[in-house]
């Protein structure tokens, strides 16, 4: 087992991917963390056209997940 | 003995009377409201054509949490739409980054040879993601200039402040405790596209409101010393 770790990271490439991958979850954690700001925002001050800026929101954590599964697959 | 807890007489008030007089003041309030909602709609010019408008008077569709039952938002401001220029700008040279950077690539393939051992679906990949950072560059900046409003009531001025995603701050004054209200332009493009700062200085060691790059900053101080005026008058 550590064998096989030690030669994975010894891979510049795979390195490089992991990074990526860590990258897009930190990006859908920041999505995520904006559509809750923006729910929040809701509750306090209602707006006209609020519901369609948060699904805007939405729609960017879902195309973020949807980057993120794809990645995976291919890298 | 004399007794002094005898309850003196009771003037008989005509019971007709009133509800007469109420009604009449009502009336006379509801007039003299007609009258400077007229007013105002006559001398602010409002954006009622987009629901991103950046000044509206009487907002029917716009509420608070803290409302109070009889209480109507007067005023809703944002900041002019021409503050968001520059963001806007930053985003088109983000956009147009990827296409130079490949059209600068493929025409100089001799100085990164390492890059033709790339997967093909790497780039792909690569440039999706950075398009996603650009769309969340842009709906960032959209929702921080979308929920940074301010309300004013009859009661009161509400400002919320809304920026870096995770802060938020939202303060409030009663009308009684405006003691003066103000207005700065300066420079040519806020002249030119009418919009300023409506600096609101409330009484003692409260803070004061800025309520910054608003459009038709003068119109707005007027409407603010009306309601002030019409409060004063009500105390």
């Amino acid at each position: 087992m550590p064998d096989t770790f030690i030669q994975f990271f010894n891979n510049p490439e795979h390195i490089i991917k992991l990074f990526s991958l860590l990258v897009m979850v930190l990006f859908m954690v920041f999505c995520l963390v904006i559509v809750g700001q923006i729910r929040s925002m809701r509750r306090i001050i209602e707006l006209p056209t609020q519901s369609t800026v948060q699904n805007i929101g939405i729609l960017l954590l879902i195309v973020s997940i949807m980057i993120f599964v794809f990645s995976i697959v291919i890298l | 003995m004399a007794d002094i807890f005898i309850a003196p007489e009771k003037q008989e008030i005509p019971i007709q009377s009133i509800p007469a007089n109420d009604t009449v003041v009502a009336e006379q309030e509801s007039i003299n409201q007609d009258i400077q909602t007229q007013k105002a709609n006559e001398t602010i010019k409002q954006d009622n054509s987009t629901s991103f408008s950046t000044l509206k008077i009487y907002p029917h569709n716009v509420k608070f949490d803290s409302q109070e039952a009889n209480e109507e938002v007067l005023l809703f401001l944002r900041k002019h739409i021409i503050t968001n220029v520059p963001w806007i700008l930053i985003t088109l040279f983000l956009i147009l980054v990827p296409p130079i950077l490949y059209l600068f690539l493929r025409d100089n393939q001799g100085l990164f040879p390492q890059l033709s051992q790339i997967n093909v679906l790497t780039p792909f990949i690569l440039s999706a993601f950075y398009y996603l950072v650009v769309l969340t560059f842009i709906f960032i900046n959209f929702i921080t200039w979308y929920y940074n409003i301010s309300l004013v009531t009859q009661e009161r001025v509400l400002d919320i402040d809304y920026s870096g995603i995770v802060y938020k701050n939202i303060s409030a004054t009663k009308m009684s405790l405006v003691e003066d209200v103000s207005f700065k332009e300066i420079g040519a493009i806020r002249s030119m596209f009418d919009y300023g700062d409506v600096l609101i200085q409330t009484a003692g060691t409260l803070d004061n409101f800025d309520l910054l790059a608003v459009p038709q900053p003068e119109k707005i101080v007027q409407f603010i010393e009306e309601l002030i005026g019409r409060n004063r008058q009500n105390a």
